[in-house]
């Protein structure tokens, strides 16, 4: 989804430290099935750790680091999390301020930022200590199966085996269902909802109360 | 939000009709408040648009049209509403294929996108025949006041006044809450609620069925 060019990563030239941007001020644009599933990591996600005040959800604003030589860099997942750290409204993660790098990413891949997912933001998550690195690809045109997973292991990825992934550092299970990436509680065994189904279940669940009202002896 | 930088629109190179681009393959970053707000639009939009299907809510997609000269151009609004296409996943948004321009825009604005948002982008959806334009600026910091309106009339946009803006095209209000940018339906008043609260009403009806289910079965284990 989100994509950064090679040369707009790797040589990077440094941000002044008291200005660092928010928005690049580039056109943002995918089709509807990125947007979407994006929309949906994100919700179940914040849903999933709603009542943990210590987890920080989020996606698609510029996450800035120092690489080693200790300049300033940025690179802006489709998504990630992160544990241990305040969960509130930010307007861009800075690494050295908040003491922690994302625990997990997920990118949304497509023909166009492939390379770059494969290439320059597996290294730099890699490099950052991101301990579980997601791609999935919502058309299934550019991966093949469409989802990836891998594991930090040593200051390298690993690749993950199966078609139901599973996430150590979230507690979650990354399945593909009908196109769709889903994520499923592992306690519970539950897929972690849309907030659209949260709306029709709303409508069945006032009918049955009603209803339960009704047969009441 | 999405933002487009003045030679990329203007002039801009004609696209080969084989393959539009559906990604832009620039890196896409915002802040959480305007993910946030783009994001409530789109649900709240689709759920009080959830019963039509003839009715298109989408964003940050690639539109496409045909400009003046007949040349391929492109702009991509944070969030619109085309009233009257099928109700569909889509790719692109093409107009000569769909027949119809976006009714209702949205655009979420900051101090780098400003310049644009009222320049090229407002002078382009009125060429379109966008009925009413919508800015909203999440931080206040580069508008004020941070919602600003416009409706169609002729060929040019007219500012809307009042602290209460409203869509005709939509039957909506939209007004500034707490910083924030929420919608009410005009007929019944009601403001339209955000995903988060919508999942959060369901917690709680799911937790009265869950007990009327117990008090049933209690009841009717003493009955007979």
């Amino acid at each position: 989804m989100a994509t950064t060019t090679a040369h707009a990563i790797k040589p990077l030239h440094s941000y002044p430290e008291e200005y660092l941007p928010e928005s690049d001020g580039k056109p943002m644009a995918e089709t509807d099935l990125h947007r979407e599933q994006m929309i949906y990591l994100l919700e179940a996600l914040n849903e999933y750790f709603r009542s943990d005040p210590q987890v920080y959800v989020t996606g698609n604003i510029f996450l800035y680091y120092l690489d080693e030589n200790g300049e300033r860099q940025s690179v802006s997942p489709d998504v990630f999390v992160v544990r241990g750290v305040e969960k509130k409204t930010r307007r861009i993660y800075k690494i050295d301020d908040e003491g922690k790098a994302p625990d997990v990413v997920f990118e949304l891949t497509s023909h166009k930022t492939k390379v770059e997912d494969f290439g320059t933001k597996r290294f730099i998550y890699a490099t950052l200590g991101v301990s579980e690195y997601y791609l999935f690809d919502p058309y299934g045109e550019a991966l093949q199966p469409p989802l990836r997973g891998y594991r930090l292991e040593g200051g390298d990825y690993v690749p993950m085996v199966g078609s139901r992934l599973r996430s150590e550092k979230l507690g979650i299970d990354l399945v593909v269902e009908d196109r769709w990436l889903r994520l499923y509680d592992r306690k519970t065994g539950e897929r972690l909802r849309t907030y659209g189904e949260a709306e029709t279940e709303i409508l069945r669940l006032r009918d049955e109360v009603a209803k339960l009202r009704k047969t009441k002896p | 939000m999405a933002t487009t930088i003045t030679h990329t629109i203007q002039p801009r190179h004609s696209y080969p009709e084989e393959s539009l681009p559906e990604s832009d393959g620039k890196p896409m970053a915002e802040t959480d408040l305007h993910r946030e707000v783009m994001i409530y639009l789109l649900f709240a939009l689709k759920e009080y648009f959830r019963d039509d299907p003839q009715i298109y809510v989408t964003g940050n997609i690639f539109f496409y049209y045909l400009d003046e000269a007949g040349e391929r151009q492109s702009v991509s609004p944070d969030v619109f509403v085309v009233r009257g296409v099928e109700k569909k996943t889509r790719r692109i948004y093409k107009m000569e294929d769909e027949g119809k321009a976006p009714d209702v825009i949205f655009e979420l604005t900051s101090p780098k996108t400003k310049m644009e948002d009222l320049g090229n982008k407002k002078y382009i959806y009125t060429k379109l025949g966008v009925h009413e334009y919508f800015l909203f600026d999440p931080y206040g910091e580069t508008l004020q006041p941070p919602l600003r309106g416009f409706r169609l009339e002729g060929n040019d946009y007219a500012p809307m006044v009042g602290a209460r803006l409203s869509s005709e095209v939509l039957g909506l209000d939209l007004r500034v809450e707490e910083g924030k940018l929420r919608l009410y339906n005009r007929k019944t008043g009601e403001r339209l609620r955000s995903a988060e609260e919508s999942e959060a009403e369901r917690r709680t009806i799911e937790t009265e069925n869950l007990r009327l289910r117990e008090e049933v079965a209690k009841l009717r284990k003493k009955k007979p």
